[in-house]
């Protein structure tokens, strides 16, 4: 082999290391921190669309794409009735522990967040969703308006 | 004299490119090392975000006592970390001392059914804190809060509850001086 290859591939092979070494925690931080503001934008387009259908009439619909991390659920339930819903598919599966369904109660949070090593309760005014259930990245959900409350399927 | 046995010939150019490439590399570490310190700054600066953002929540909301937190983390058995907790002084005209306690509320996960009370002094320990703030009159405050659960630590969901009091003895949020409180809850995994 030629020695000019030789010293190329040892010096790809130097640089790849140092690469890595130096930079996967920062790497990998600002992957969490994407997935975090992906999150939160989703949190915040919930909150639009939902105030959006209730300033609309009775039973007016809007569809909404829900669109967050790979990693994450959402879950969206009755802060008065957070009792599990043993679906058969597991991603629209709600089968909260006791601790969840304690902050729950006492936050009144109407959605969940299962992220990657985090969970997180929010509170989206006038939502109420029809059933609890849970919902991954790509599910479509539908807003309708109910009179006094925003009612959510998928 | 004949070339020695096992010598190898370096052309001009190829040494010039090998110096050329050793320049490049330097000069890409400098600027990877830069960078990376850069983006590593922002990653820590978030923690200090997180802390505006409460103390801003605080003064919006008209809440007493947050925390700047998710509702439930992960947490490795060893690993260190801190939340803040966040207290506001509604009082226009004084300022106040404010004494905090942080105790165990309720156990899931694994632990679900584990009476609270086994476990409450252990877990006292993870935690460190400043058992008082003085606050500005009007103004609010970011207590840190230190964690570090121990590597024997029993896999499960730990719920706690930081009760801020106006005065001595802060036991719970039934104490007759209870001003406000904040939960948040460690789960811990393997």
């Amino acid at each position: 082999m030629n020695v000019g290859v030789v010293f190329s591939i040892i010096l790809s092979i130097i640089v790849i290391i140092m690469v890595l070494a130096l930079g996967s925690k920062q790497i990998i931080d600002l992957l969490g921190l994407s997935n975090t503001a992906l999150t939160k934008k989703a949190i915040q387009d919930l909150s639009t669309t939902a105030n959006r259908v209730y300033s609309l009439g009775e039973g007016s619909t809007l569809k909404f794409d829900l669109t967050i991390p790979g990693n994450t659920r959402f879950c969206f339930i009755d802060p008065e009735n957070p009792e599990a819903n043993i679906d058969p598919d597991p991603d629209r599966r709600w089968r909260p522990d006791n601790v969840i369904i304690s902050i729950i109660q006492e936050k009144q949070y109407n959605i969940w967040v299962y992220g990657d090593g985090f969970q997180e309760g929010y509170r989206i005014e006038h939502l109420q969703p029809a059933e609890n259930f849970c919902a991954k990245s790509g599910t479509k959900l539908f807003f309708t308006n109910n009179g006094l409350t925003v009612g959510l399927t998928d | 004299m004949g070339p020695l046995k096992g010598a190898f010939e370096l052309s001009l150019s190829f040494i010039v490119i090998v110096v050329i490439a050793v320049i490049l590399l330097s000069l890409a570490i400098t600027f990877l090392q830069g960078t990376f310190t850069q983006l590593g700054a922002v990653a820590n600066d978030v923690t200090e975000v997180a802390r505006e953002e409460l103390l801003n929540k605080l003064a919006a909301q008209g809440q007493r006592v947050g925390i700047a937190a998710p509702d439930i983390t992960s947490w490795k058995r060893g690993q260190t970390g801190s939340y803040a907790l966040g207290i506001k002084n509604e009082d226009p005209s004084r300022t106040k001392t404010f004494y905090i306690n942080i105790y165990l509320d309720a156990l899931g996960g694994d632990l679900a059914g584990t009476p609270v009370s086994s476990k409450s002094t252990e877990v006292r320990n993870w935690l460190t804190f400043s058992g008082q703030e003085v606050v500005q009159q009007g103004n609010s405050v970011a207590s840190i809060i230190g964690i570090k659960p121990p590597t024997s630590a029993q896999q499960g969901i730990y719920l706690f509850r930081a009760a801020v009091c106006e005065a001595q003895p802060c036991t719970d949020i039934s104490s007759t001086s209870y001003y406000g409180s904040a939960q948040f809850a460690l789960e811990i995994v393997s």
